[in-house]
C-alpha cells in the first residue's frame, strides 16, 4: 500500500497502469466528480431553452424549437443599445473603483505593526460584506433623503440646498458604486493580505539594508510580490464585467433614474419575470447565454495578454 | 503517525459523502409537498381529503378561522392547506416550478391564464361535467351571473377554474381633520380647484414645518384621473388607453394632459410629497408623514383611515382625527365615480382541481358547491350564530367586533370575515363585509361604495398570444411612461414637448397595447 502514499510508478508505465496505482486516489475523487458532472456539467444542457418557446408543463423535450428568435428579439429592441450602455458603464465604474480599493486597504493595513489593531481593523472592514443589500439600501434611503436626511441636513447646515439623491439619475452609478466598495472592501482584501503573508522577509530585510523606506518597500517590494495575485483577480474580475448586483439595482430602482438605472438584467428581469402573463424563461436563458459568451470572450482575451507581457495568467 | 490509506477508510469516507449528497437531495425534496401527498390520500369513511395550495399569508390566515373548522366538519372535508410561498410574488414565483415538476396539489390557485392553458394541456380537470352534476349552487351561481360565466368557459365550453369575487371597494381620500380645522378649513373640497385652495391654505398654515407637503402617498401617486375623464375606461365598446379597469390612465385623453399640467404645477408649489412622486416614498416614511403632520391628505385602500387612528394617531395628538372626503365633481359639475379598487372578478384568484386528483374531485366539488349555498355563505360570512352573530329582524348582526378580533397575531383564533381576503373562491355579500369593520370604515363603507363605486368596469380575459405580447409589450412601455411623467411633473421636461412625448409612446407600443385590449373586449363581449 505505500505505492498509493508515494507513488513509484516508472516513466514508462502507461497511464492505465498509473491510475490504477493511485486507484485510491482517485475513489476519494469520485464524489467530487460525480457532484461536478451531475450538479455543474449537466444542468449546462438547460441552455437549450434559449433556442425554444419553453413551456414549464412540456419540458425540454417537447416545448416548440424556435432558433434564435429569442437572441434577435433583444438585439432589436430599441432599449437594446440603451441598456448595454447602462451596463456597460455601470460595469467600467465597478471595475474602476471596486477592484483596486481593496488591493490599496491590504497593502495599508499590511502595515499595521500591532497584530491586535491589524486583526481588529480586518474584522471591521469585514462586517459590511454580511449586511443585506435590503438593509444597506434602506439605510441609504434614510441617510440621503431630501426630507430630513442626514446628509441633507448637513448640506442644508452649510448653506446649500438638498439634493434628491436617490431620483437623481446623476447620483446612481457613484451611489451604486460606492455602496459596493463599501461593503466589498474588507472581504476582497482577505485574499491580498493572505498573498502578502507568503512574501519573503528577507527581501524586506534587503530592502531595509538599502535603506528603503516603507513606501518604497510597498512599491519595490509588497506589490511585486502579489502582483500575479493581483492579475489573476483582474482576469476573474473581468469575466464578471457583465453581471452588476441585480437585488441593489432593483432596490434603488424607481421612475427617476430609469435613464441610468436600467441595465440588461433589470429589462431581463421584468420581460422574463412579469407580474401577469407566463414567465419567459427562454428569453431570461438567451439573454443570459449571450452574456456569458461575451463574459468567456473577455476572459480569454485578458488571458492572452497577460500572458503576453507578464508571467501570470490564469490557465 | 500511519498516514497510509487503506480501501476500508476511504470506502467509509466515499460513502459518507454520497450519503451526505443525497441527504441534500433529499432534504430538498422534503420540503415541498409532492404530487402523491395529496393525490394518493383518498376517501375515509365518507371523508373528502384534499390538499390546497395558496401563498402562506392566506393559509396562515384561514386556519385561525373559527369558522373553517366548522366548515370542515359541515362538509365532512379534511383540506390540508399546501404553503406555496409566503407571500403573492413568491407564490407566483413557485407556482410554475410547482405545476413543471409535477408538485402541483390536488387543488390550488392559479391565474385563469394559466387555469385555461395548462388545463387545456390535461393538467387540471374540466370542472363543467361535475358543476352540471354534483354542485346546483355553483350552477345557479354561473346562471346568475352570465360575466362570470362567460369569462371562466373557455371557447371550446370548458371550464377549468372558479375565480374569486372581489367586494365592491374603492380608494379613499382622507385628511387629518385636526390640520384643516386648523387651517380653517370648514368645508370639505368638491372639485379639483377647491381641492388645490386646500392644498394651498394648509401649505400657509403650516409654512414653518419643514418638509410639509400636504398631499402624500405611496405607491402611485396619480389619484383623481376620473375628476379629468383621463383613465382608461371602455365607452360605447370602445377601449380608452392601456386597461386596468379604470385604475390606469388614457394618454391620449385631452384631460390627461390637464392632469399632469396640473400635477407640475402642485409639484413647483411644493404641494406634493416629491418622494412620492419620485417612487422613492416607502409605505413606512408615509405612515411616518401622515401620523406626525408632514402631510395632510393622502389617498389609499379605504380600511387606511382606521389603520391611522389606531396606530399611534391620537396616542401622540389627542386632536389627531382622520375623515373621509367624497369623490370631485368633474368640470361639467358632474359627481365622478371612483374605479373599483380590484376588478369584480379575480383572474389572479382562480381555483382549480389537478387531473391527477380525479378521484377526487366530485368530493372537492362538492365542498365548494356547500360554500355556495345560503348556508356555507353564512358561515363565511357571519360564522356560526349565537358565537359570532345574532339574527334581529329578519337581519343578521355580529356580536364580535373586528377591532377585538381583526388584529390578533397569527396563530391565534379568531372570527374574522375580510372577504377581500383569499379562502376559497366564493361569491362576495358586500352587505357583510361592510358590517364586519371598525366604526369608523363602518360610518362611511356602505353609502361611499353605494354611491360613488363603479360598477362599469368589467374584466378582460387575453388569449395566451394575446397576453405574451401584452406582456413583452407593458414590460417597456410602463418603464418609459413612468419615467416620462416623473420629468414633466417634476420639471425635469418641458410640458412644450406633449406631442413629442405621445409619439415616442405611440413608437413604445401603447396604442399597440390599447388595440390588444380592444381585441380582447370584443372577444368577450360577442
Amino acid at each position: 500500500m505505500s505505492s498509493i502514499v508515494k507513488p513509484t510508478t516508472s516513466k514508462n508505465s502507461g497511464l492505465l497502469k498509473r491510475m490504477w496505482d493511485a486507484k485510491i486516489l482517485y475513489l476519494i475523487l469520485l464524489p467530487g466528480l460525480i457532484h461536478l458532472i451531475l450538479f455543474k456539467l449537466l444542468p449546462l444542457f438547460g441552455l437549450v431553452i434559449a433556442f425554444q418557446d419553453y413551456s414549464i408543463f412540456k419540458g425540454i423535450l417537447d416545448s416548440k424549437w424556435i432558433g434564435i428568435e429569442h437572441f434577435s428579439k433583444f438585439m432589436s429592441d430599441p432599449y437594446f443599445w440603451k441598456l448595454v450602455r447602462n451596463t456597460l458603464l455601470l460595469a467600467f465604474f465597478n471595475l474602476l473603483f471596486v477592484f483596486p480599493i481593496p488591493i490599496i486597504f491590504a497593502l495599508f493595513v499590511n502595515e499595521v505593526r500591532l497584530s491586535a489593531v491589524k486583526r481588529f481593523v480586518q474584522t471591521l472592514s469585514f462586517f459590511p460584506y454580511f449586511i443585506s443589500s435590503a438593509v444597506i439600501v434602506s439605510i441609504l434611503y434614510k441617510v440621503l433623503s431630501p426630507q430630513g436626511g442626514l446628509v441633507n441636513q448637513m448640506l442644508n447646515l452649510a448653506g446649500f440646498e438638498s439634493v434628491f439623491f436617490m431620483a437623481d439619475p446623476g447620483w446612481f452609478r457613484p451611489l451604486y458604486v460606492m455602496l459596493n466598495v463599501w461593503q466589498l472592501f474588507g472581504y476582497s482584501a482577505i485574499i491580498y493580505m493572505a498573498a502578502m503573508t507568503s512574501i519573503d522577509p528577507h527581501l524586506y530585510e534587503a530592502a531595509d539594508i538599502d535603506g528603503a523606506n516603507r513606501f518604497k518597500k510597498i512599491i519595490n517590494v509588497t506589490l511585486p510580490s502579489i502582483s500575479s495575485t493581483i492579475v489573476v483577480m483582474f482576469i476573474l474580475a473581468i469575466g464578471q464585467i457583465l453581471t452588476v448586483d441585480l437585488d441593489k439595482i432593483l432596490l434603488m430602482y424607481n421612475p427617476s433614474i430609469y435613464d441610468t438605472a436600467d441595465v440588461i438584467q433589470s429589462y431581463v428581469y421584468r420581460q422574463a419575470f412579469a407580474s401577469d402573463g407566463f414567465p419567459n424563461y427562454s428569453f431570461g436563458a438567451a439573454v443570459g447565454l449571450m452574456q456569458s459568451v461575451i463574459a468567456f470572450v473577455l476572459v480569454m482575451m485578458a488571458n492572452k495578454v497577460s500572458k503576453k507581457y507578464s508571467e501570470s495568467r490564469l490557465f | 503517525m500511519n498516514n497510509k490509506l487503506n480501501w476500508k477508510s476511504v470506502t467509509t469516507m466515499s460513502m459518507v459523502l454520497l450519503l451526505a449528497l443525497t441527504a441534500c437531495s433529499n432534504g430538498g425534496n422534503k420540503a415541498a409537498p409532492s404530487a402523491s401527498t395529496g393525490t394518493d390520500q383518498g376517501s375515509a369513511e365518507g371523508t373528502t381529503t384534499f390538499s390546497y395550495m395558496m401563498a402562506g399569508k392566506y393559509t396562515n390566515w384561514l386556519q385561525d378561522l373559527n369558522w373553517y373548522p366548522v366548515l370542515e366538519e359541515k362538509t365532512n372535508t379534511k383540506v390540508e392547506l399546501i404553503n406555496g410561498g409566503e407571500d403573492d410574488d413568491a407564490y407566483k414565483k413557485n407556482l410554475e416550478l410547482k405545476i413543471g415538476s409535477g408538485q402541483f396539489p390536488d387543488s390550488g390557485i392559479v391565474s385563469l391564464a394559466q387555469s385555461e392553458v395548462y388545463g387545456g394541456q390535461g393538467l387540471f380537470i374540466d370542472l363543467k361535467p361535475y358543476i352540471d352534476k354534483f354542485a346546483p349552487n355553483i350552477k345557479a351561481y354561473l346562471d346568475a351571473n352570465p360575466d362570470y360565466a362567460k369569462l371562466m368557459t373557455t371557447k371550446d365550453g370548458e371550464i377549468f377554474g372558479l375565480a374569486q369575487e372581489y367586494p365592491t371597494i374603492s380608494n379613499v381620500t382622507f385628511y387629518r381633520a385636526d390640520m384643516f380645522e386648523k387651517a380653517g378649513i370648514t368645508a370639505n373640497p368638491t372639485t379639483v380647484q377647491e381641492f388645490t385652495d386646500v392644498l394651498k391654505k394648509l401649505k400657509e398654515t403650516y409654512k414653518d414645518k419643514a418638509n410639509f407637503y400636504p398631499f402624500t402617498g405611496r405607491d402611485g401617486y396619480l389619484k383623481f384621473q376620473e375628476a379629468f375623464a383621463a383613465n382608461d375606461n371602455i365607452v360605447d365598446g370602445k377601449v380608452h388607453g392601456i386597461y386596468e379597469n379604470g385604475k390606469g390612465s388614457d394618454i391620449y385623453s385631452p384631460g390627461f394632459k390637464s392632469l399632469i399640467e396640473w400635477y407640475a404645477q402642485m409639484y413647483q408649489d411644493k404641494l406634493i410629497d416629491p418622494e412620492w412622486v419620485a417612487g422613492t416614498a416607502t409605505e413606512e416614511s408615509w405612515q411616518t408623514k401622515m401620523l406626525t403632520g408632514q402631510g395632510a391628505i393622502s389617498s389609499d385602500f379605504f380600511t387606511r383611515p382606521s389603520w391611522f387612528m389606531n396606530n399611534g394617531g391620537p396616542d401622540n395628538d389627542p386632536k389627531y382625527s382622520i375623515k373621509v372626503m367624497d369623490p370631485f365633481k368633474d368640470a361639467n359639475g358632474n359627481q365622478t365615480m371612483l374605479p373599483p379598487a380590484e376588478e369584480k372578478y379575480r383572474m389572479d384568484r382562480v381555483f382549480v382541481i389537478n387531473e391527477k386528483a380525479e378521484d377526487k374531485a366530485e368530493g372537492i366539488i362538492k365542498f365548494m358547491d356547500y360554500m355556495f349555498s345560503d348556508e356555507g355563505r353564512t358561515l363565511m360570512d357571519y360564522g356560526v350564530e349565537g358565537k359570532s352573530y345574532k339574527e334581529e329582524g329578519g337581519k343578521k348582526a355580529f356580536t364580535v367586533k373586528f377591532e377585538e378580533q381583526g388584529n390578533k397575531p397569527i396563530g391565534t383564533p379568531v372570527w374574522n370575515f375580510l372577504q377581500d381576503r383569499l379562502t376559497f373562491p366564493v361569491p362576495v355579500n358586500n352587505e357583510a363585509y361592510y358590517q364586519w369593520m371598525d366604526d369608523l370604515t363602518k360610518s362611511f363603507a356602505t353609502t361611499f361604495f353605494d354611491k360613488y363605486t363603479s360598477k362599469e368596469f368589467s374584466s378582460l380575459k387575453y388569449s395566451t398570444d394575446q397576453l405574451k405580447e401584452r406582456t413583452t409589450l407593458l414590460a417597456n412601455v410602463k418603464q418609459e411612461l413612468n419615467a416620462a411623467l416623473v420629468k414633466f411633473i417634476s420639471g425635469q421636461r418641458s410640458l412644450s414637448e406633449w406631442e413629442t412625448f405621445l409619439g415616442e409612446m405611440e413608437q413604445a407600443g401603447y396604442k399597440k397595447l390599447t388595440e390588444i385590449d380592444q381585441a380582447a373586449y370584443d372577444a368577450i363581449s360577442k
